[in-house]
């Protein structure tokens, strides 16, 4: 397992600066008071949830608030807390609290997206100012100019754009190991998924997203 | 092809800094605490009124499975005794006829 595990940790999927790895899914360190609280929530103190709720809150809307349409966070937020609450029995604590909610954030988003592919209409295209906003990208002599470009807001609506064009499950994965920066082995305990399903999923949603994006770029249209 | 693989990374680079830039919704204020525990009440609420239903229920399938497992032995133990006493018939009439004819006359 472990060899396996530092293979594909090596194997890591190349081409994009994974230094800034985001943090929106590190575990925050708390003196575990939580294992008294979820041992009275699992009593039947179901009033004692609301503390859970107040102390891990900011923690699962950061990690939403990167995944959904912001008009759908809140939705998203409540379904992951009632569904850690009906799934408490579960919690072993082999992994933090933290953790475990985390991984249950990242699955309701997935949902979100799989239940919105089906019934959603196509996204619509970019506009004139996005490829305007390509151009202007692509020739950045300088890093100042570089970094300029990617404050931007066209920068997010064509990361938007083109994470809508993914399939849910190549959304989830790209988001992951790409966006997020986090290894193949964390990506597979976060979604529940294998570990050979993930490291496929995330070199496919690569490809993927370059093709989408090789489609925009001028001379292209 | 080679600058286009390269207009592609380029613009790969600068979606992954926009989005670990933007946190966009970090600070928002969403608080969910009422709504959430609002269904978990009315939940506990529902199950608690289905719990002696539940446990009915479940009586009622495992009554049904042990009576339908006594039902069949006893029909395989019916059927093995139905056929029992047609064989016993024939061995006991076999040794009679043989205790009829004594050896040597």
């Amino acid at each position: 397992m472990s060899h396996v595990a530092v293979l594909i940790d090596t194997l890591h999927i190349s081409g994009i600066d994974l230094s800034m790895a985001d943090d929106s899914l590190a575990v925050t360190t708390h003196p575990s008071p939580e294992i008294d609280l979820l041992q009275r929530i699992r009593q039947g103190e179901t009033e004692r949830f609301a503390d859970l709720i107040r102390r891990y809150q900011p923690h699962v809307v950061r990690i939403v608030g990167r995944r959904v349409p912001a008009d759908d966070v809140e939705e998203i937020v409540h379904d992951v807390f009632v569904r850690a609450y009906f799934g408490l029995a579960q919690f072993s604590g082999a992994v933090s609290f933290d953790r475990w909610l985390a991984g249950i954030a990242v699955r309701t988003c997935y949902d979100f997206w799989r239940a919105r592919k089906r019934t959603e209409l196509p996204a619509s295209a970019l506009t004139d100012d996005h490829h305007r906003w390509i151009e202007r990208m692509l020739s950045a002599q300088s890093d100042d100019q570089f970094h300029d470009q990617t404050q931007k807001g066209e920068a997010a609506e064509v990361l938007k754009w083109a994470l809508r064009h993914l399939s849910p499950e190549n959304r989830a994965v790209l988001t992951l190991v790409h966006l997020d920066g986090y290894s193949v082995r964390e990506a597979a305990e976060l979604l529940g998924w294998s570990l050979v399903n993930v490291k496929v999923r995330a070199h496919r949603a690569r490809q993927a997203l370059r093709r989408i994006l090789s489609h925009i770029l001028p001379g292209s249209r | 092809m080679a600058h286009h693989d390269d207009d592609i990374r380029k613009l790969e680079r600068i979606l992954t800094e926009s989005y670990r830039s933007h946190s966009d919704r970090s600070n928002e204020v969403v608080d969910v605490t009422q709504s959430v525990m609002r269904d978990v009440r009315r939940s506990d609420r529902e199950r608690a009124w289905w719990t002696p239903f539940l446990v009915l229920d479940q009586l009622v399938w495992r009554t049904a499975t042990i009576t339908a497992a006594v039902v069949v032995m006893m029909t395989m133990l019916l059927t093995v005794d139905l056929f029992r006493p047609q064989s016993g018939e024939t061995q006991s009439l076999i040794a009679e006829e043989l205790e009829s004819v004594p050896f040597g006359d």
